[in-house]
């Protein structure tokens, strides 16, 4: 569906990415990675947006796409502003009432439509951005920082909304809350840097580092051998994660995709 | 074709201040003037007057309805969103030059009431299409190679106030396209030209537009 060969983006000196090579098929991706790693860029070179300095992308016609940035219209009602987005998409007149009243369900914000956008939350903008995406039945949809905004109910609903539409069509989230990508993505891609650094399911990212984390009470601190990576310290708890590969004191424990996550991020810097 | 005169009408209706406030100054202070002028000044006052407001207030009106539209193209936080719907090939020429097709039909009538009450101002109305025009073609061209619609409208205002204010000094008024102290017969401004000129900045701005601008948008 979506294929990236070879993909080198260059702003002056600054290289934002460099050798992407990608094949997404129908399901679920997370693109995953710290700020400024390149997973915006990726995304608008995607789209069309931004044209790569080398290499190929073949993407399907119909994309949907939802960027950082989504705030728009205040003076148009909700259901101007999916209308306005349908006759971008060029989607016939005849089929743009029902496709805007259905989308505006799916992200429930059905009984807002008559309101003016300069009236709705942060959120809720959020959701008709959501929303704007899937208007036109899009093969391929992007997703940059989805849930940004979106209080834990609508995170919920998100996640469960493209876990109902990825039967059928390629969603890409770009994002770097790990539960996010944890919970919902078939396939993880991390990206560090501009490249690629690691990509595969979980729980293949999960496999790199098994045996390698624990769970250290703190009063056991001044045990601990080096080298290791404190991943997080919990003080309620009482207990720190490590990461490492000589023998510590406490207890191993099942990595997560977070612990996966540092480990690859750290090993990069 | 429906599509896109939707599409403009939305827009409008996002911008209705920007839109409003342009066929306002032409419907109540180009008629004011007229009629201050009619009742307490000569007739050669009245037209004088009439041209200085005309000259200096419909082409630069005019480009409020360009602003408008280069507002959620350009500056707006939707525009990557819109700009993704066409993959990235979007030009806005051609929705600019009927926006401004339309603000210059919607101003026929107040040239018609001048015309019903005895003064002639239709070479004044040509001309200030054509200046119009032009202003709405260095916008466009300043908007996407700046990739801000403000320093681009800036940058005209700046000029526009120059014209008013130089336009009267011989030496200068080559540089002023518009001349609000010379009544439009006497103008040498050469019409076929500008309108070329502003038709090849369009041409410039929809190339800078679809390829120089992608790299701006970072």
């Amino acid at each position: 569906m979506l294929k990236i060969q070879d993909v080198e983006m260059k702003f002056k000196s600054k290289t934002a990415l460099c050798n992407i090579d990608l094949n997404v098929c129908s399901g679920i991706y997370g693109l995953l990675g710290p700020n400024g790693s390149g997973k915006t860029t990726l995304m608008r070179c995607i789209t069309g947006i931004l044209k790569p300095t080398r290499g190929k992308i073949q993407a399907p016609s119909k994309i949907g796409y939802l960027p950082q940035k989504f705030g728009m219209y205040p003076q148009l009602t909700v259901y101007e502003t999916l209308e306005y987005f349908t006759s971008l998409k060029d989607i016939p007149r005849k089929q743009q009432h029902e496709m805007i009243l259905d989308c505006l369900e799916k992200v429930h914000l059905t009984e807002r439509v008559n309101d003016r956008m300069g009236t709705l939350s942060g959120g809720m903008i959020r959701r008709i951005g959501i929303a704007q995406a899937l208007l036109g039945d899009p093969e391929l949809i992007l997703f940059d920082e989805p849930t940004a905004g979106l209080d834990p109910e609508e995170r919920l609903r998100f996640h469960n909304l493209i876990a109902h539409i990825q039967k059928e069509k390629c969603v890409v989230i770009s994002t770097h809350i790990v539960e996010d990508v944890e919970s919902n993505c078939n396939h993880i891609i991390l990206l560090c840097q501009g490249r690629i650094i690691v990509q595969g399911t979980a729980k293949k990212l999960k496999r790199n580092i098994n045996g390698s984390v624990y769970l250290v009470p703190l009063t056991c601190r001044d045990e601990l051998c080096e080298p290791y990576t404190l991943l997080r310290e919990d003080a309620t708890a009482g207990t720190m994660r490590i990461l490492s590969n000589t023998a510590q004191p406490g207890t191993q424990v099942e990595p997560s995709v977070e612990d996966s996550y540092i480990s690859y991020i750290r090993g990069q810097e | 074709m429906i599509t896109r005169f939707r599409l403009i009408w939305l827009t409008v209706r996002n911008a209705w201040l920007l839109m409003i406030m342009p066929i306002l100054s032409a419907y109540v202070i180009l008629p004011l003037v007229y009629i201050t002028c009619f009742y307490w000044c000569t007739q050669e006052e009245l037209l004088n007057n009439t041209i200085f407001t005309i000259e200096a207030i419909m082409p630069i009106s005019g480009l409020l309805w360009i602003l408008a539209y280069l507002q959620m193209w350009i500056d707006s936080d939707g525009e990557e969103t819109m700009r993704a719907c066409y993959r990235g090939k979007h030009t806005s020429s051609a929705d600019l030059i009927i926006l401004t097709i339309i603000y210059l039909i919607a101003l026929i009538p107040v040239f018609f009431l001048f015309r019903v009450a005895g003064t002639d101002l239709w070479q004044e109305y040509f001309r200030a299409v054509v200046q119009t025009f032009l202003y709405g073609s260095i916008l466009y061209l300043a908007a996407v190679g700046l990739h801000s619609t403000a320093m681009g409208s800036m940058l005209l205002l700046a000029y526009h106030l120059f014209c008013i204010s130089f336009s009267r000094q011989e030496k200068i008024r080559a540089f002023c396209l518009i001349q609000p102290n010379i009544h439009a017969e006497d103008a040498s401004l050469p019409y076929f030209v500008i309108l070329v000129a502003s038709a090849f900045l369009y041409f410039v701005g929809t190339i800078i537009e679809r390829s120089i601008y992608k790299k701006w948008i970072c």
